[in-house]
């Protein structure tokens, strides 16, 4: 699978136009030089040989050198890969804590004016552009009410302080794209646990748990929410590339140093070996993820254990 | 209420589509005419300009009906792009199966681990951007959705007894797959169509805001956004009013997604 995409990815990359070694194009240098570059670079070689070589150096953990800065491609993407992570995850975590009570809730009092209300509201969300979100976080809350910083990650000058600063300085800094990739992810999910705990409420085992006195908070919980959250956990594992695609851009407008800036960067700059650090390693997420997901569903379903 | 959602889509849209299609054609003005009050900052919303100008002072009202034209016809097209794409090689794999599905199948699995975005963008700093290369790379790289619909329900229809009884009157595998079954797959990708058109046009207006995709002086929506970034607080509208075109646009598309997908359970 990963070896796949690999492929794909590097032939999509080498067979379009353009060459990084314009890059380095000075005045003062002849045919000569650029041939040499090309060279030092590899690119004279056969496509299939230059993707060999690749793999093999992949495989050693080597995944060539940048072209713009000449850096290790893995180092500087184990330097973004923190800011990205943590990005992610928290907004994984925050669009299951705020989807999944909202969901059970308006699943279980249907057609009444929160339901409407969340349902015209999440229509509109998965309606709005991602980087449109963002520039009107910025718009309203950094630029008008002045509350949070408009992007970066870290202050500069907090680069020695304790490690407790530099938590809520990231945190701080944090709020904004958070809030927007948590609006792109959660409308979805919630509609789609709506609908499920909708159609769980109908079954004859909810009836049963009834007929037997069974409070209907009780049955909320432990009956239904346990069968509601099972497709919840292959939604969040099939909308993952979603989530770090449209993470791409956001990381873009706040300036969060994670991966999609480094990838961005890269894309414009025609840097193919952080190129293709950036897609192998948003896709090993991608499937770590799916891996993960597959492994809470055996957690939370005995059935398939 | 579904009800009344789903009739004001319908006519939002068909307002827009409407404008788009008719002011240009009445020729009033010009989108990249510059307007004669602009002294070098963009003007706020005015009787002269009813939305305000842009940063180059420019009419942001003609701006955005000339960006809607551009902007439903990347979507039409490049939904149209996917959903052939996504026909053909759904009903193939759906119908003959073997290696031919196993391949088409790992295939699609692939092209869905990728973010699509970051496809889409690699492709695209690689091709001079233009609106026809918008077009493609969008219709090329969102066929895997209705590729899965299309063989699910190839798969499913294939074993109606209607099926068995053409084979037995010795109608031929072609006849079977175009006359037979390809009709019973439309209604299902007819709604994907709808839904993935407003994903088309925000993955259009992600690109030519990151200016990957329609290129000025032409208009998009998206592109509009680009410029509006530095001009966030002294000009707000230039970033707000596109940004409401497009959500309202895609929710339209949304909603009338919901509804025809509703209308055809329902039956």
């Amino acid at each position: 699978m990963l070896l796949l995409i690999t492929i794909i990815s590097f032939l999509i990359m080498r067979l379009a136009p353009g060459d990084p070694t314009q890059m380095y194009l000075d005045p003062k240098m002849g045919a000569q030089d650029i041939i040499q570059i090309r060279k030092n670079f590899g690119l004279d070689d056969p496509l299939p040989i230059q993707y060999i070589k690749w793999l093999k150096n992949a495989a050693q953990g080597n995944l060539g050198y940048s072209y713009s800065t000449g850096k290790p491609v893995l180092t500087a993407i184990l330097e973004r890969l923190p800011a990205t992570l943590i990005l992610s995850i928290s907004s994984l975590i925050c669009i299951l804590l705020i989807a999944c009570p909202i969901g059970l809730y308006i699943g279980s009092h249907r057609n009444q004016w929160p339901d409407h209300i969340i349902t015209i509201v999440s229509l509109i969300a998965m309606a709005m552009p991602a980087f449109w979100v963002g520039l009107m976080l910025i718009l309203f809350f950094s630029l008008k009410l002045d509350l949070f910083p408009t992007s970066g990650y870290l202050n500069p000058m907090l680069s020695d302080a304790p490690i407790l600063t530099k938590i809520t300085d990231i945190a701080y800094h944090l709020v904004l794209p958070l809030t927007t990739t948590v609006i792109g992810g959660i409308a979805g999910l919630i509609r789609y646990n709506r609908f499920n705990v909708i159609a769980i409420l109908s079954q004859d085992y909810i009836q049963a748990a009834r007929a037997r006195g069974i409070g209907e908070g009780t049955i909320l919980l432990k009956h239904a929410f346990k069968n509601a959250s099972l497709p919840i956990i292959t939604i969040l594992g099939l909308s993952l590339p979603d989530l770090i695609g449209g993470s791409l851009v956001i990381e873009y407008i706040f300036s969060w140093p994670g991966m999609g800036q480094l990838g961005i960067a890269a894309v414009f700059q025609r840097d193919y070996p952080i190129l293709m650090g950036t897609v192998l390693f948003t896709s090993i997420l991608i499937l770590i993820g799916n891996r993960l997901a597959d492994l809470a569903y055996r957690w939370v379903d005995p059935r398939i254990r | 209420m579904t009800k009344i959602l789903s009739r004001l889509a319908y006519i939002f849209l068909a307002t827009i589509l409407a404008i788009s299609i008719i002011v240009p054609l009445l020729n009033i003005s010009d989108p990249n005419a510059f307007s004669p009050l602009f002294t070098g900052d963009p003007l706020p919303p005015s009787s002269h300009h009813l939305l305000g100008t842009d940063d180059l002072g420019r009419d942001l009202l003609t701006r955005c009906i000339s960006g809607a034209k551009i902007s439903l016809a990347v979507g039409a097209i490049s939904v149209t792009i996917s959903v052939t794409i996504g026909l053909i090689l759904g009903l193939i794999s759906g119908f003959y199966g073997g290696i031919i599905e196993t391949c088409i199948m790992r295939i699609v699995d692939v092209f869905l681990a990728i973010p699509t975005l970051f496809l889409i963008l690699i492709i695209q700093v690689m091709l001079t951007p233009s609106i026809f290369n918008v077009m493609a790379v969008i219709g090329l790289t969102s066929w895997m959705g209705v590729t899965r619909l299309v063989r699910a329900e190839v798969l499913s229809t294939k074993e109606n007894p209607f099926i068995t009884a053409a084979y037995a009157r010795g109608i031929s595998k072609t006849t079977i797959l175009f006359k037979h079954i390809l009709p019973h797959t439309l209604a299902p990708v007819i709604v994907a169509a709808v839904l993935g058109m407003g994903g088309a046009i925000l993955i259009e207006s992600t690109l030519s805001f990151l200016g990957l995709g329609v290129q000025p002086p032409n208009a998009s929506w998206g592109n509009m956004l680009q410029g509006s970034i530095a001009y966030m607080t002294d000009a707000p509208w230039m970033t707000i009013i596109p940004g409401i075109l497009i959500t309202l646009t895609v929710l339209s598309l949304n909603i009338i997604g919901d509804h025809l997908r509703e209308k055809i359970f329902r039956k």
